[in-house]
């Protein structure tokens, strides 16, 4: 297994609160495969991933428990230097918003070589060789003429596309993408996708990719995780989570999503809203929303139930009936 | 005409040639280096009880119309006219008495909700402007809005920053419907929200213009949304509408080459529907001194030298469709 989080806790204390942003959550990546964190905001996707790479906010998040394995070592016991040769190196990491996360005052050349000088033990002439290379990579033209561009010159696509060669620049065994088209356009959108896909066979590399877009999740995953209040609702292979959801969190939401063929109808809606991860409340944390709540529901927190082949759901409701 | 006409006096809304260009400032002197041409010859109707869905992508002038229409902004050319008088030439004094009748909703509600002022004064503030002077009766129409949008009354007394984005939504809908409006241009009003509560506001919106035959301006990115949304549909790219048509036959028979790259680019919820052809290349160019001819000939798969040359004309194909394209035409 190249990523494996196990029963992984994370709590944020403010305010004489505890907030429990993630309370149990597994999932796993293995080699090559593409998999998809899929939630609202606030479930506690991006808290997953800042965990995994040790840049989570301390105080006032706090790992209450649980393991972060990356090819069987758990990166949680790492100190700071010893993980410093991970982050970047053998597992990247990509933003939702690229003109954050790029420096303005210096070059695309600049950022992209600084990533590959840090991690590893190459000339000036051969880095920058490398550099040219990943923008033909990730489809920037005349790479050559770029390379002396600041990010401000580049429209957002090429600037995620920059963000994305810096990412592979290392050859990571694993690259964790934070909605990394959600600010783009969505003929852009189209075009990254297709990068990923291309990249993906490749490099065989593994692609954590983190949305709340179901329609991305259906064009780019081989297996999902739906994620709700801090716990895995439901998980399984793509084809499973979309044609026979089994959680009443994802039948609502895959529900809810409008087209044009529904004009006219009523759109199915999930009532409510995402609860609070301070005021959570008790049992299944979706029971206030759910149409097949029961008495259960409000007092025990639910098992996982498992469908086969690797689909799992956290409604014993509809796992019984 | 696009749409059949249910009312006998015309559409509510009709927009002719309508212009506007930015000038584009550099340097010392401030002299005028370029223009921007953010709506470059629009024609649209939007009748009463309708929706027209605007659609494009960032920077093509969609949320500039929008702005026009509600006079925020002076359009170089064109007109507006709101049931037959036209606006466009009108100082702000005169136009006062139509701000009633058109209100807007924004993508960001936090941002156009003052964080000073409750929910209730907020929403109390279009009654006192529609002239409603009694305190009493006010307070009683807060009520009525805010139920009206599924808010509960007692939310008057709280603050914005004490709502959910779904909630401030709702109360920038009630905010916009206190004045009683016959068109509210909507801009980007769910693309902000999660996908569980998108589906909220959508049916809310649609339920109010059922109940209050409200007229909408649906300015949006999201084709799934629009194509629920909208009775007609305009596709935008750098200032020109290339396609307009009913909705079914937009989507069920797209002409212009941008729409249809904008179809195909759209990810589909189906697994088994994984895009396997070649998506649009190339950026949005953008609006600042664009080439002549096609705004679309950088990226258009079917461009010849005719589409460099000159403008291209607006075709009729059928009554419900036009499209700006003489390839396909």
């Amino acid at each position: 297994m190249m990523l494996s989080i196990q029963d992984l806790k994370v709590y944020f204390f403010s305010d004489g609160r505890v907030a429990r942003a993630l309370d149990g959550v597994s999932y796993e990546a293995r080699k090559g495969e593409t998999v998809c964190l899929v939630g609202e905001s606030g479930c506690g996707k991006t808290v997953s991933v800042l965990t995994i790479l040790r840049i989570l906010p301390q105080p006032p998040g706090r790992i209450m428990g649980g393991k972060v394995l990356f090819n069987g070592q758990n990166l949680l016991d790492l100190n700071e230097e010893e993980m410093q040769k991970i982050r970047g190196r053998r597992i990247a990491m990509i933003f939702q918003e690229p003109m954050t996360s790029l420096n303005p005052v210096f070059t695309i050349e600049d950022q992209i070589e600084e990533a590959i000088l840090v991690h590893e033990k190459v000339d000036i002439e051969e880095a920058r060789q490398r550099c040219i290379q990943l923008l033909k990579d990730v489809g920037i033209p005349s790479p050559e003429e770029r390379l002396r561009d600041y990010p401000h010159q580049l429209s957002g696509g090429q600037r995620q596309r920059v963000m994305i060669a810096m990412a592979l620049a290392c050859n990571p065994e694993i690259v964790i993408a934070d909605e990394p088209t959600t600010a783009l356009d969505v003929t852009i959108q189209a075009q990254i996708l297709n990068l990923f896909r291309e990249l993906k066979q490749k490099r065989e590399m593994s692609l954590l990719y983190i949305t709340h877009d179901l329609g991305v999740v259906a064009n780019i995953a081989d297996r999902v995780y739906v994620m709700y209040a801090g716990v895995i609702a439901e998980q399984g292979e793509v084809a499973h989570i979309f044609h026979h959801p089994r959680h009443p969190y994802t039948q609502g939401l895959l529900a809810s999503l409008p087209n044009r063929v529904k004009r006219g109808k009523t759109l199915h809606s999930i009532p409510g809203t995402v609860p609070n991860p301070a005021y959570k409340p008790e049992g299944c944390p979706f029971h206030p929303r759910c149409p097949d709540v029961i008495g259960t529901c409000r007092v025990q927190f639910p098992e996982m139930c498992d469908y086969g082949g690797g689909h799992l759901s956290r409604c014993p409701v509809l796992y019984e009936r | 005409m696009i749409e059949k006409n249910n009312s006998s006096d015309g559409p509510l809304l009709k927009v002719k040639g309508l212009r506007k260009h930015f000038p584009v400032r550099r340097g010392f002197l401030q002299r005028i280096k370029g223009w921007v041409k953010a709506v470059d010859g629009v024609d649209v109707d939007i009748f009463r009880g309708r929706t027209l869905g605007l659609v494009g992508e960032s920077g093509c002038g969609k949320s500039t119309i929008g702005r026009l229409i509600l006079k925020l902004l002076e359009p170089n050319e064109g007109k507006i006219l709101y049931k037959g008088r036209d606006i466009s030439g009108m100082t702000q004094n005169e136009v006062k008495p139509l701000r009633k009748e058109m209100q807007i909703i924004f993508q960001d509600p936090f941002g156009s909700l003052n964080p000073r002022m409750t929910v209730g004064q907020s929403i109390e503030e279009g009654l006192r402007t529609l002239g409603v002077k009694n305190h009493g009766e006010r307070k009683v129409r807060v009520s009525q809005l805010l139920e009206m949008v599924g808010i509960a009354p007692e939310a008057a007394d709280f603050y914005p920053h004490e709502f959910s984005g779904g909630q401030r939504q709702r109360i920038g809908i009630a905010r916009a419907l206190s004045v009683e409006p016959s068109l509210i241009v909507c801009d980007e009003p769910v693309s902000a929200l999660d996908v569980s509560i998108q589906s909220q506001i959508i049916n809310l919106l649609k339920e109010l213009q059922n109940r209050l035959g409200l007229c909408y301006l649906f300015i949006s990115h999201d084709l799934n949304v629009v194509g629920y949304m909208s009775d007609t549909v305009a596709v935008m790219y750098l200032g020109h509408i290339m396609e307009y048509a009913a909705a079914d036959e937009l989507y069920d028979h797209p002409l212009h080459p941008y729409t249809l790259a904008l179809l195909s680019a759209v990810p589909s919820p189906d697994p088994d529907h994984r895009r396997a052809q070649p998506v649009l290349m190339g950026d949005v160019p953008s609006a600042l001194n664009p080439p002549p001819g096609c705004k679309f000939q950088g990226r258009c798969p079917l461009v010849e030298d005719r589409c460099r040359r000159k403008e291209i004309e607006v075709y009729q194909v059928s009554p419900e469709h036009q499209v700006r394209c003489w390839k396909v035409a």
